[in-house]
């Protein structure tokens, strides 16, 4: 994991500084000076080549210091950790609105193909999976937040202070994100479990005069989780990336719009960073999907 | 069996879902809400009438300005300039009538030896930290701004700044290698805040304004409380200011009335006609005058470099259909750079060019391009009105044989290009934002001492001239002169034609009716401390 994190920030690096753009013109604006542009190059380090950049940057990586924001002096750790837990919120609580969705009406409609609940259920999927998540948002918005309201339309209250408006603010934004997610689960659940179905082991399970929902808990849903759960570790691991468009509709105060920010100031510490903590998210969820195998099936564990 | 009694119950759970999303819109209880509603609206008006007219002490205004603050620094314009004036404060300001008026300095003077502006401040002004402003803060900071080493952006304000002198605890002396006009913009910006905070001021801000800082979460709000001590007595009224980030334009139209913000900034044109419909909002708009929508040229690029193509590209710009298309039929469109209520105004000028495609073509023709040309315009951003704008004048580009092809540019591409002059035409926002229409002449329109992205030099014939007109104007003291210097200036201005005004750049803000005391100034800058709530 290491060495992967090297190779990651060595290339995150550099092409974070290949991408067009100065940190120094675009925060001077028009009308600076040369002498300004001078001072805030230096004031950056940007004035050292990239190589000598790197290793000090690198160098005060490895103590954990991240260095500051180019464009407020504040610790990058601190911005960042200010957002994760926005961040994590919101992406499992959208992968929690996914399974609970995505888990009975993927099981129904293999359960009963050809169905009229089975042609509900990949309607469903197909509109949520090609609705744009900012459409969703706006009108929950429109229809939670304005009409009815019963919602606040954003934000995110402090958990401490306002602990029934907090969990009413991460409704929708969690609701905008899980659909998209339900979508895709309920396809993968769909699929695969009808590929179970069709295996010798089930209907020796039927043969064998086993219940129904034995058979379906049992024997056939435990072997389609594999698939789900790694599609479901993956889009996980989107969501901590940052779902942008969903912060950006509800003012969540997430990583994905302090990444966006972060692009468009080309504030190249706090980019790199960010990118650095998302990768590593990444991979330990993948890490944690491995483990989940192991639960669920013993032969990945014993292998 | 139970298979199908799962089936059974979840069919029934989904129809209950069903039925509950058809019943949302108007179940039971909600009708007698919008039987509320309407009594309601019959109350409003007797209550709109029996409204105190009296400011209310109290409240918090919510409001939103669209993207977050990153950067508390007055002297750095990065993010949310307009929201400077409720925590700091400078010791002159903007007034209505487009002059400048007293704030934190009572009076200013010129003195005899015309180098130096003498300041006398008021006594008692207390910062937020508790410690009272005297003269040594004021100077302090007038030579923070003349440092062009440390890359803010009032440098370029203070130019021929010199350095400023402590008289007594509450004279100050800025001086100036030499005064211009513009003198006085540079100190109407210039915030004060102490020196003990200036390593901490990026993000923890300390001013002298109606509202000291209470907390920033990042991406979530900045709360402001009204400050005590504040200078002006019985102000401000409000208790908080809560100002909350909302970058999609749609969600902070809906939050507006939602009712979970009191007051939102930067309204998209096409949105104006929509808020205004609402019962309870109040749409209003900077005015114009500041900042303007042009199509600049950069004068070294062939064709560019002849007259007679800008001549012709100015003449093919149909401003009526670019505001239809573009601005929505809101802008407020212009040929000049002057607005109507500044004294430097020509009417003359003003319908100079006029949409006319066969003189377009003609000029085209005289210049040696009977048959138009291939070029491209770098457009501010990968969307919104600047490309709006240009793809409409692509289109009128194209009758007279114009190829243009359209460059959206990502704002981090975008400035190092404008400022490096890496381009034909852009699509940008300029302007003056200056009082005095010597900023106009020497800086966004032109050329030094600010940046000069047009590529104008020396070698063009006319430019010394144009220059010669506009120094003579910086220097003199005598406004009718002026007036008729910078009106040959501007006369050269418009008949060379390397920019192209489009419309007049105005701030929308919509406000809840319960908003009072408001005020949005000429720069756009945002003023709270008379701000009251009637609920």
């Amino acid at each position: 994991m290491i060495p992967a994190l090297l190779l990651v920030s060595m290339a995150v690096f550099m092409i974070i500084h290949l991408i067009p753009g100065d940190p120094a013109k675009n925060i001077a604006g028009p009308n600076a000076t040369d002498e300004q542009l001078a001072a805030l190059t230096r004031r950056f380090g940007l004035d050292k080549p990239l190589p000598v950049q790197y290793v000090t940057w690198l160098g005060n990586a490895l103590r954990g210091d991240m260095g500051y924001s180019f464009i407020n002096k504040y610790p990058v750790n601190t911005l960042i950790a200010q957002r994760v837990p926005a961040t994590i919120e919101l992406a499992f609580s959208a992968a929690i609105v996914a399974v609970l969705i995505s888990f009975p009406l993927g099981i129904l409609s293999a359960l009963h193909p050809g169905s009229i609940f089975d042609f509900v259920t990949t309607l469903f999927s197909a509109l949520s999976f090609g609705v744009p998540a900012f459409w969703v948002g706006i009108m929950l918005i429109l229809l939670f937040g304005l009409q009815l309201r019963l919602l606040p339309p954003s934000g995110r209250p402090k958990f401490g202070e306002q602990p029934v408006q907090h969990l009413k603010s991460l409704i929708m934004p969690a609701c905008t994100l899980g659909i998209a997610l339900a979508a895709k689960l309920t396809r993968y659940l769909r699929s695969s479990m009808l590929d179970v179905l069709d295996q010798d082991y089930v209907r020796t399970a039927r043969a064998k005069g086993l219940r129904e929902r034995v058979v379906t808990l049992r024997h056939v849903l435990r072997n389609t989780l594999i698939p789900v759960i790694t599609i479901l570790g993956l889009q996980t691991g989107d969501l901590l990336s940052g779902a942008i468009i969903v912060e950006s509709v509800f003012a969540w105060p997430g990583v994905g719009r302090l990444t966006l920010q972060a692009i468009g100031w080309r504030d190249y510490s706090l980019l790199q960073a960010d990118v650095l903590y998302i990768v590593l998210a990444f991979m330990l969820i993948n890490l944690l999907t491995d483990l989940v195998y192991g639960l669920v099936d013993p032969r990945i564990r014993y292998a | 069996m139970r298979t199908k009694w799962f089936f059974v119950l979840t069919a029934i759970l989904a129809l209950g879902l069903v039925t509950a999303c058809a019943q949302a819109p108007a179940p039971a209880g909600e009708v007698v809400k919008e039987t509320v509603v309407v009594e309601k609206q019959v109350m409003v008006t007797p209550t709109a009438e029996a409204a105190p007219t009296e400011p209310q002490y109290g409240g918090t205004l919510n409001l939103s300005l669209g993207a977050d603050f990153v950067n508390f620094d007055p002297f750095y314009d990065v993010q949310n300039l307009e929201f400077k004036a409720p925590i700091y404060e400078a010791p002159i300001r903007l007034s209505d009538e487009g002059g400048f008026e007293p704030w934190l300095a009572e009076e200013w003077e010129v003195l005899d030896d015309g180098k130096t502006i003498r300041l006398h401040l008021r006594e008692g002004v207390m910062f937020h930290n508790g410690r009272e402003m005297t003269a040594e803060d004021v100077a302090w900071s007038a030579e923070r701004a003349m440092d062009q080493e440390i890359g803010h952006h009032l440098g370029d304000r203070f130019t021929t700044g010199a350095g400023a002198t402590v008289v007594d605890d509450y004279t100050v002396d800025i001086e100036y290698t030499e005064i211009t006009h513009s003198a006085l913009d540079g100190i109407a910006r210039l915030y004060i805040y102490p020196q003990e905070a200036v390593d901490t001021i990026e993000t923890v801000p300390v001013g002298t304004g109606p509202f000291e800082f209470a907390e920033w979460v990042p991406g979530d709000h900045l709360t402001l409380t009204a400050f005590g001590d504040y200078w002006q007595e019985g102000l401000p009224y409000l208790d908080e200011v809560v100002v909350k980030p909302i970058p999609d334009p749609q969600a902070r139209m809906v939050n507006l009335l939602a009712g979970s913000i009191d007051a939102l900034w930067f309204v998209p044109l096409a949105d104006k006609a929509l808020l205004e419909e609402a019962e309870d909002v109040t749409v209003d708009m900077s005015p114009p005058g500041f900042h303007f929508y042009a199509f600049l040229m950069n004068i070294n690029e062939e064709p560019f470099d002849s007259q007679l193509v800008r001549q012709a590209l100015n003449f093919a710009v149909d401003r009526e259909k670019i505001n239809l298309l573009a601005f929505s039929g809101e802008g407020n469109m212009t040929v000049i750079p002057v607005a109507e209520s500044s004294w430097i105004y020509d009417e003359d000028l003003a319908d100079y060019y006029t949409f006319d495609l066969d003189k377009a073509q003609e000029l085209l023709a005289e210049a040696g391009y009977p048959d138009g040309f291939e070029t491209s315009i770098l457009i501010r951003g990968a969307s919104g009105l600047y490309l709006d704008m240009a793809q409409v004048y692509q289109q009128d580009l194209a009758k007279i044989g114009v190829d243009i092809e359209i460059l959206p540019t990502e704002l981090p591409q975008y400035w190092p290009k404008l400022i490096g002059s890496e381009f034909t035409i852009v699509s940008h926002g300029t302007g003056d934002a200056t009082v005095d229409p010597q900023g106009l002449f020497e800086g966004a329109a032109c050329c030094r001492p600010f940046r000069n992205f047009f590529g104008i030099t020396d070698n063009d014939t006319w430019f010394p001239e144009y220059k010669g007109l506009a120094d003579q104007a910086a220097r003199s003291q005598d406004r009718a002169e002026r007036k008729e210097l910078y009106g040959q200036a501007l006369r050269i201005m418009v008949e060379q034609g390397w920019t192209i005004p489009i419309a007049w750049r105005q701030q929308i803000y919509a406000i809840k009716d319960h908003v009072h005391g408001l005020r949005s100034d000429m720069d756009g800058q945002i003023w709270l401390h008379e701000v009251w709530l009637s609920q």
